[in-house]
């Protein structure tokens, strides 16, 4: 988990475009929907 | 990760606001699916506009390093595009992207910090590309002829002399006189009216040279004749090789992309004039050196950047690219490129006149790349090496009748904005500063046009493009102040939706709860009043009842009590005590009960004196009832007897007597 905050922390939204940001969205989405980090 | 989520929707409202007033609707939907934490109308949002767009390199690479630390699943990384992909794909940029672009480029003027590999190709790349590769598949054809054909429009000429033009007051009469155009055009000068027929002759420009007066019809000038026409040759090889590589595939697939994208701000967004001001901007001049609508063309900004490829289709109009074409007169030329420096124009975003922009400037980059080294553009961007062919202009087929594809503006505009101005180095090099020059005039409505000079020339010297893309710090404060408004009011009316929202359903919650209250305590009450009355009724009655047998059990044993005691006492009295006892009751129901309870003894003695007393002559009314009760109680035997020893004593009496 450390490690996807770090990840996700060091990213700078500003350069993402909005499909990143959707995607992003995504992720972090299926991150807190389960539990379990390692299977998404 | 719930505060970096709300750090990326509010990224994403960011990103949206500026194009809300284009699909309010959608936007606002997503809005509100955001804020409900659903992402679908997002994605959908996404998928309908921005699926041609790639991911940024950071982003793949984020979700590379997730997916190789096993942190995500790797169908992730199905959609997202490698990052050298994306390098390619981020020269289509979505609408907002561009208007941002625009806005760093107006206050960062130093154009060499600009990423081209970003911007995209243009429809007539696009146009040459096909024709480059010979492609003879008419379906090929007629797509990319769908995507270049113009909608017709019928022109107003009445509008055009009253269109504003951006001239100086002291150049204003270098305005070229639209009437003798128009009479040029009635007296027989012949313009093959495009787009009659759904060709691809419609979006050139025709410009005719300088000293040639004569409307020329549109020409399709491949770049890579004017590229031979400006460049040294020994440049020209790896050039073309390059381009020849690019198989068919790859160009179809470009053009079919560039195609969808280049629709995308357009789509929808007619309809109502208010949603205009996103749509490319053109002066008279705009007007003049292109086929562009007047209709559409409210702001004259950026006059010779918007080249008529990259108009939209429904933005190029048919019959006025002809009185367009026939006012693109030498005339007009020199004047536009003195004029552009004009302050009166307002700067607008304009989507379609900003990517002609790019693509100009990437065309010319590219050439200038190449002319010092060669070797470089292979390398450097493997998309675009159709582009030095795209510029590759030849003078002598500006006069060719018979193409009208692709428009004539770079090779005039070579000629006529150049030539004064450029020293008599190759005509390569006399070419940038002049587009430098255009794109600082147009793209950010610059006044001087002297003071961007000297910065393309400082520029020109650096050997190669740095490819640093655009610093988006800056393109997000530039663009701030309308999207943190947009942004504002977003929030504020989605506070008050939601502040409204709580509010009636603690309201409806409230009254529920209160009517419910109200319902169960009447209830309560009026089951508690009915009980008690019918309990009260009950016990009272009950009590009532009681006290009623009560009274007459005692009232009943009382006078028991005392008619015994009073039969008891007449039974030890004698005759004449028991008739003046019972004459004292005055009652007959009580002197009748008197008389049936007396003792027989009592009673036949009785007997005997009502008899003696009714053969008297004092007998009275009484005595006879009192006779007759006797007689009733008495058994008929003893009654005989009784009656008989009456008469007998009653006989002795009256012998005694």
């Amino acid at each position: 988990m450390d490690q996807v905050n770090n990840a996700l922390e060091n990213i700078d939204l500003n350069t993402l475009n909005i499909k990143d940001l959707a995607l992003l969205l995504k992720i972090i989405d299926s991150f807190n929907s389960k539990d379990d980090v390692e299977v998404i | 990760m719930e505060t970096l989520r709300n750090q990326i929707i509010d990224q994403i409202f960011k990103l949206l606001a500026p194009l809300r007033s284009l699909y309010k609707e959608e936007i606002d939907k997503v809005t509100n699916d955001l804020l409900n934490n659903n992402t679908k109308s997002l994605e959908e949002f996404i998928s309908k506009y921005y699926n041609n767009v790639a991911n940024t390199k950071e982003f793949a690479d984020l979700v590379t390093s997730l997916v190789n630390s096993n942190l995500i699943d790797s169908s992730f990384l199905e959609q997202i595009i490698s990052p050298k992909e994306s390098i390619k794909q981020t020269s289509v940029r979505p609408l907002n992207v561009r208007i941002e672009t625009l806005n760093s480029i107006k206050k960062n003027r130093d154009l060499s910090k600009l990423d081209l590999t970003k911007f995209p190709v243009s429809l007539m790349e696009k146009q040459e590309i096909v024709e480059n590769n010979e492609i003879t598949n008419k379906e090929v054809v007629t797509k990319v002829q769908e995507e270049v054909t113009p909608v017709e429009i019928e022109p107003d000429y009445n509008t055009i002399p009253d269109i504003h033009l951006p001239f100086d007051s002291d150049t204003e009469s270098e305005i070229p006189d639209f009437n003798t155009y128009n009479k040029e055009l009635n007296d027989g000068t012949t313009f093959d009216l495009p787009n009659t027929n759904n060709n691809l002759e419609i979006p050139a420009i025709e410009i005719s040279k300088p000293k040639d007066l004569e409307v020329q019809t549109p020409d399709i000038i491949s770049k890579e004749e004017i590229f031979e026409s400006i460049k040294p040759e020994d440049n020209q090889k790896p050039i073309e090789e390059k381009a020849q590589d690019t198989t068919i595939e790859d160009n179809l697939k470009n053009t079919t992309q560039f195609g969808q994208i280049l629709q995308f701000p357009y789509e929808n967004a007619i309809p109502t004039p208010s949603e205009i001001p996103s749509f490319p901007v053109e002066t008279n001049q705009d007007m003049i050196n292109q086929n562009a609508t007047p209709a559409i063309n409210t702001n004259p900004v950026e006059p010779v950047v918007t080249t008529p490829v990259e108009v939209p289709k429904e933005d190029i109009s048919l019959p006025n690219t002809d009185i367009m074409n026939q006012d693109a007169t030498p005339n007009v030329m020199p004047d536009f490129a003195t004029n552009h420096v004009e302050p009166e124009v307002p700067h607008q975003d304009n989507y379609v006149n900003i990517e002609p922009t790019y693509q100009e400037n990437i065309n010319l980059d590219t050439m200038n790349n190449q002319d010092t080294t060669p070797d470089i553009m292979p390398t450097t961007d493997p998309v675009e090496p159709e582009l030095p062919i795209q510029t590759e202009f030849s003078k002598e087929e500006t006069s060719l009748p018979s193409q009208d594809i692709t428009p004539n503006i770079m090779p005039d505009f070579v000629t006529n904005h150049i030539e004064p101005e450029v020293p008599p180095q190759d005509n390569y090099v006399s070419i940038e500063p002049t587009y430098q020059e255009n794109i600082n005039l147009d793209t950010m409505n610059q006044d001087n046009t002297l003071e961007v000079m000297p910065n393309f020339e400082i520029n020109q010297e650096e050997p190669e493009l740095p490819s640093i893309p655009l610093p988006d710090d800056m393109i997000k404060n530039e663009v701030s102040p309308t999207p943190q408004k947009s942004e504002e009011e977003l929030r504020q009316e989605i506070e008050n939706k939601v502040r409204e929202a709580v509010r009636e359903e603690l309201k409806q919650e409230i009254s529920e709860l209160t009517n419910k209250t109200k319902e169960e305590l009447k209830q309560e009450i009026s089951e508690m009043a009915t009980k008690t009355k019918e309990e009260v009724k009950q016990e009272l009655t009950e009590k009532i009842r009681q006290e009623e047998k009560n009274n007459i059990l005692r009232i009943q044993n009382d006078y028991m009590n005392n008619a015994n005691e009073f039969i008891n006492s007449l039974n030890n009295k004698d005759e004449e005590e028991i008739y003046t006892s019972l004459r004292l009751l005055n009652d007959l129901r009580y002197m009748s009960h008197c008389i049936a309870h007396l003792s027989p003894e009592t009673l036949e003695r009785f007997y005997l004196y009502i008899e003696r007393k009714l053969n008297s002559p004092e007998k009275e009314f009484m005595d006879t009832i009192i006779e007759k009760r006797i007689k009733e109680i008495l058994p008929p035997n003893i009654s005989y007897n009784l009656e008989l020893e009456a008469t007998n004593n009653h006989e002795v009496f009256r012998k005694t007597a």
